[in-house]
């Protein structure tokens, strides 16, 4: 076992032959000036500057203001904008039930609006029902190719198959990570 | 009053107190030494330009916490530093070739032909130039931080001291040490190459 206080020994008995790491941090302390080198410098500050693209300052400046608006931007007033927004879509709406009862001869209010109402929750439903067929069909086709894949192919050709699946996903994270 | 001859303590006053805009100032005072101290420390010209706009931001979100008795510059660049190194952690970046970057930047020498030269003297001027980058690239990253520090954006030693948060002897004995390096990497490089030219 060596004794750190016989390192500290040797360094103090041969000066000459100091730890590299400490005779480097030692060479110029605070007050001691650093001798520059006009040569190097000069060669350094003649290096060409990276040039800023003419986009970066108003990318930056639309991230600050951005950052700006919603560090401002207090509940109250979120809750005001909500409310003229709300108040903005039933004028809206309001307006669109008379439109409908004008070109219909409709004349009240509450059957214009139950109309409406049917006739957006029967579009809805349509394309709800619309999505549920592509997720039922997607999932058709998975499950039977995924069928057709254990059954009949061999054991090897699956373990191939899902070694190439795992390496295309590596792949893509590397990809992904760069 | 023109807000471009504030000082920059006085300019992050006047933001603190709404002014928002004048933090434009600040980005073009600061863009071009930022934009170069990063792009040398990670090689990548996306990158840096990435991170310098991320830079702005965080010294946007932190005027709050900017004691005025200390330097702005010293300041920024100290978010500047940081920030690189987290990234280059984040990326486990060591070392980066100035090859391995060729492809998705542009060349230094590319950018900005020197004026006033022939086309011999500008190819021998971009050679020199790239050999100097690539000598600084080179350079462990504890050498190269201070060599752009000091040399490409010209903050003096304390200032220096101040951003990387070492004491103002060692900053000096890495500098000193780190120029060495580079001239003896340039130095073996003339070497080399004038052994190629005779051969």
């Amino acid at each position: 076992m060596v004794d750190p206080k016989d390192n500290e020994r040797d360094r103090i008995m041969n000066p000459a032959q100091p730890d590299d790491e400490h005779a480097e941090e030692s060479l110029f302390d605070d007050d001691t000036d650093l001798p520059e080198d006009p040569l190097l410098e000069e060669s350094l500050r003649g290096l060409p500057e990276i040039k800023v693209p003419s986009t970066f300052l108003p990318n930056v400046m639309f991230q600050v203001y951005e950052k700006h608006a919603r560090e401002r931007i207090s509940i109250p007033q979120v809750l005001l904008i909500s409310a003229v927004l709300l108040i903005l879509t039933i004028g809206f709406f309001t307006l669109d039930i008379y439109d409908y009862m004008a070109g219909h001869d409709i004349d009240s209010f509450s059957q214009g609006m139950s109309i409406k109402v049917k006739a957006v929750l029967a579009q809805f439903d349509e394309w709800l029902s619309a999505f549920g067929g592509l997720v039922s069909a997607s999932w058709q086709i998975v499950s039977g190719s995924l069928g057709y894949f254990f059954k009949n192919v061999s054991i090897g050709i699956q373990i191939l198959i899902l070694l190439m699946i795992l390496a295309l996903g590596f792949g893509a994270k590397r990809l992904l990570n760069r | 009053m023109d807000e471009t001859s504030l000082t920059d303590e006085a300019l992050v006053e006047k933001i603190k107190e709404g002014n928002v805009e004048l933090f434009e100032v600040i980005v073009s005072r600061y863009q071009r030494k930022l934009v170069n101290y990063i792009y040398r420390m990670i090689n990548n010209y996306e990158a840096a330009m990435e991170l310098c706009q991320e830079v702005f931001i965080k010294v946007y979100s932190s005027l709050d916490k900017y004691n005025p008795e200390y330097k702005f510059t010293t300041w920024i660049h100290r978010i500047s530093s940081n920030a690189t190194i987290d990234w280059m952690r984040k990326k486990k970046l060591d070392t980066f070739s100035i090859d391995a970057s060729g492809e998705d930047s542009p060349s230094l020498s590319q950018q900005l032909p020197a004026k006033g030269l022939s086309p011999l003297q500008n190819l021998e001027m971009s050679q020199l130039q790239g050999r100097i980058e690539a000598a600084i690239d080179e350079l462990p990253f504890i050498y190269k931080q201070l060599i752009v520090l000091r040399h490409i954006n010209e903050l003096s030693y304390d200032e220096i001291a101040k951003t990387v948060d070492l004491p103002l002897g060692t900053v000096k004995n890495r500098i000193f040490r780190g120029r060495e390096m580079l001239k003896s990497k340039l130095a073996e490089e003339m070497a080399k190459r004038g052994g190629r030219q005779r051969g």
